[in-house]
């Protein structure tokens, strides 16, 4: 070891024991020269810091050391190292013991591991010119306070990034749930909002809820109850939370009172507390809208069904019933206990057991039933008159898996009907009887005339008969139409030469027109199989008609042609003929043509009425022709045969 | 509707001279309206025949015991049903051989009234022709 040249200080002191302290510090001492590289003092401290002996760097020099620096810290050491130098160069009068440049890198240990130095570097001597010639390094190993500064880093950045992490992920879920979520103070100030929470309180973003003052809110809803009753600020969620409540819960109507829409949220609230004191509230807002309109849409089906007077009941494909209003219970004398459950049979009369089979064809289907009158057996063992109105009821795939029904009492109404039907029945009756009278006082008187040579008086007697006849067919139309209402009538079919009784009724109303000259075409004559009386009723009123309606026409057509078990009869007229629209109304009960002169013609609208149902109920078909102003032309079908009874 | 049975023509001086050429022949008439009655009798007398009549179905029967030629029998009679005493009366010795003409506003009784046993029927309101001709059939 060299003794540096310039040292002062030094000279007081023991080199020995100078040795002796340097061995012993705890920090690596080495001085060298920087124009050879040469060490030229190690102290023993290597051995232990770097586990390198002294030897090792004494020999190879500091171009060995450089090598063993870490990559990463020898640009930062080797600049750093420049620029001290430089600078110490440049001052002469540096106090040669002050530390020119410190420096933390690392070095590999012998054993391979890096070790962390800080190393402080000390001019040590310089050559006459004054230029920095020796550099003493003190160096203290600081790789335990490295180990842990970089510990703390990791985890301060991991804290860091956890934080932001989850911050991410909570408002990532905040946003995307559908629930509202707000958090308050405990004054009740909003210090976050979700977007769901302020959409669903009519605001555009989370900010604006937040800025919004409280009062703007209650301005905008009315808050009430899920019944609309006023809600005390205790029975909040968020103030039972405060007030210790375990999930307090509560159902809110939000009115808005500008578009008056109403809606519904369940709102949950918790409190976050810290140390025991409570700091936030939670509230969670889910929107249950939906699902109570479809709770009122179907509590105000229920009570609608509840509440009708008729009987609604729902039954399965088996005939099960399944559901029983209290119009139900009323009408057919069952609680709803008594009859769900049990097979719809229960209310059937034994008789009309097969009807059901026929409803559930129809059902599976999925075909209505609209009106069908029938009757069903109450509780007590009464009949009951209903009209039923029977739908399928489907799955929400479109499965068909029952029927619901409809039963109307119409009790009430067959009587009523009946009275009428019996009203009518006997009016008509009374009416006969005074124009019997008066019919026999007019044809005796008339006779009367004609012996005592008066033909005049005759005459008007023979015209009074002649309004009392028309009279009579009216009271007659009455009674029929009340017939077929009142399913009364009876039909006495006899085979008969329909051509024979075309030739009698023609002959009959000829005498009754000069104008029309009734002409008939013919085939070979063929029976048929109906009531004669009834036939002969309507051809009076078919060949009537086609003189009433052709005033100014001069003739009128009979047909008969024969068709496969079939005789096709039609009556044919040049008048005022029917607009196309009109030909099936014909015969509705009460029809009346007009004239385009509107002309009036005489009748109650009956004739054609009674005309179809008499030929539709013995198996025929009757229908209208023509074009208005061109003439009509009505005809029908009648069998040949009697037509075996069918089932309905 | 023209029912075609009610034929609109003038009754024919034939039937009632016909009427009027045998000797004078009782007929019983039994209807419980008066004006109906009165108008039958009239028309009946004018045709020349002599007429009794009673609008009370109870003294039908004791009528009848008097032996008249024919009788007119509404179906329908106050207190009694025509039916009831034309079956009486057809299953009497002294009565039964007076031909009844049973008479009601109701077709459909047509039935009814042969099953009673009646010999013809006629609905009301009839032409006289039609009266007069069934009338004539039957006394003969």
């Amino acid at each position: 070891m060299r003794t540096p040249k310039k040292t002062t200080q030094k000279e007081n002191i023991d080199p020995n024991l100078l040795k002796k302290i340097a061995s012993s510090v705890p920090a690596l001492i080495t001085v060298y020269n920087i124009n050879t590289g040469k060490y030229s003092y190690i102290n023993d401290t290597i051995t232990k810091i770097l586990g390198y002996k002294k030897e090792d760097w004494l020999k190879k020099g500091v171009g060995y050391v450089a090598t063993l620096l870490h990559p990463d810290d020898i640009e930062e050491l080797t600049s750093k190292n420049q620029k001290a130098l430089e600078k110490a160069n440049k001052k002469n009068e540096y106090a040669e013991n002050d530390p020119i440049v410190a420096f933390e890198y690392r070095l590999r240990h012998k054993n391979g591991h890096w070790v962390w130095l800080k190393t402080d570097g000390v001019v040590f001597g310089r050559d006459l010119k004054g230029k920095v010639e020796e550099l003493m390094n003190i160096s203290i190993d600081i790789t335990e306070r490295k180990k842990r500064e970089y510990k703390v880093v990791a985890n301060q950045k991991e804290a860091q990034e956890e934080l932001s992490n989850s911050r991410n992920q909570l408002e990532t879920i905040l946003k995307n749930i559908a629930d509202g979520v707000t958090v308050q103070d405990l004054d009740g100030k909003l210090l976050y909002a979700n977007t769901v929470a302020a959409r669903s309180t009519g605001f555009k973003s989370p900010e604006e809820l937040i800025n919004a003052p409280i009062g703007d809110f209650f301005k905008k809803f009315e808050i009430t109850k899920e019944n609309g009753d006023p809600i005390p600020l205790e029975e909040f969620p968020g103030r039972r939370a405060i007030a210790g409540e375990k999930n307090p819960q509560a159902v809110f109507r939000y009115l808005n009172r500008n578009t008056l829409e109403t809606r519904w949220s369940i709102v949950r609230a918790s409190v976050i507390k810290r140390s025991g004191k409570s700091l936030l509230i939670i509230n969670t807002i889910q929107d249950i809208t939906d699902r109570k309109l479809i709770e009122l849409e179907k509590a105000n089906l229920a009570a609608i069904v509840e509440s009708s007077d008729d009987a609604i009941v729902s039954k399965n494909l088996d005939g099960i019933i399944t559901s029983w209003n209290k119009g139900a219970e009323r009408i057919l004398g069952y609680k709803s206990k008594e009859a769900i459950g049990k097979h719809i049979t229960l209310i059937i009369p034994k008789e009309l057991h097969s009807e059901e089979k026929k409803i559930i064809g129809n059902i599976k289907r999925g075909l209505r039933i609209d009106h069908f009158e029938t009757i069903r057996v109450r509780k007590d063992g009464k009949k009951v008159n209903v009209s039923l109105s029977i739908s399928p009821v489907m799955d929400k795939r479109g499965n068909i898996i029952g029927a619901s029904k409809i039963a109307r009492d119409i009790t009430k109404r067959k009587q009523l009907e009946k009275q009428r039907d019996d009203f009518i029945s006997i009016a008509t009756h009374e009416l006969k009887t005074p124009v019997t009278s008066v019919k026999a006082y007019a044809q005796a008187l008339q006779s009367i005339f004609l012996k005592r040579n008066d033909p005049k008086s005759a005459g008007y007697l023979a015209k009074m008969d002649a309004q009392l006849n028309k009279l009579t067919d009216l009271i007659g139309d009455l009674l029929d139409v009340n017939k077929i209402q009142s399913g009364q009538l009876h039909f006495k079919p006899t085979s008969f030469d329909i051509n024979i009784l075309i030739n009698e009724i023609a002959e009959e109303l000829q005498r009754t027109t000069q104008k029309h000259k009734i002409i008939k075409k013919l085939e070979t004559s063929k029976k048929v199989f109906a009531d004669r009386d009834r036939i002969g009723q309507v051809l009076t009123n078919l060949i009537s008609n086609a003189i009433k309606y052709s005033p100014n026409a001069n003739k009128i057509i009979i047909t008969s042609t024969t068709e496969t078990n079939l005789i096709k009869v039609c009556v044919k007229d040049y008048g005022i003929g029917i607009p196309k629209s009109m030909l099936d109304k014909v015969f509705d009960k009460f029809f009346r043509i007009s004239s385009p002169r509107n002309e009036t013609f005489p009748g109650m609208g009956l004739g054609l009425h009674i005309s179809s149902e008499f030929i539709k109920r013995q198996g025929g078909k009757i229908w209208a022709e023509g074009t208005e102003g061109e003439g009509a032309t009505f005809c029908f079908f009648l069998p040949v045969k009697k037509i075996p009874k069918q089932n309905k | 509707m023209a029912n075609y049975n009610n034929k609109t023509k003038e009754t024919s001086p034939e039937s009632i001279r016909k009427a009027q050429d045998k000797p004078s022949r009782r007929i019983l008439i039994a209807d419980d309206d008066p004006a109906i009655v009165d108008a039958l009798q009239f028309m009946l007398e004018e045709a020349g025949f002599v007429v009794e009549s009673t609008v009370d179905g109870d003294r039908v029967l004791s009528m009848a015991d008097s032996k008249p030629d024919l009788l007119l029998l509404d179906i329908w009679m106050s207190g009694q049903d025509g039916r009831q005493i034309c079956k009486t009366l057809k299953s009497r010795d002294k009565t039964k051989d007076i031909p009844v003409i049973m008479i009601s506003a109701n077709k459909d009784t047509e039935q009814f009234s042969k099953q009673a046993g009646a010999n013809d029927f006629i609905s009301k309101p009839f032409e006289m022709d039609e009266l007069l001709t069934k009338v004539q059939d039957h006394i003969n």
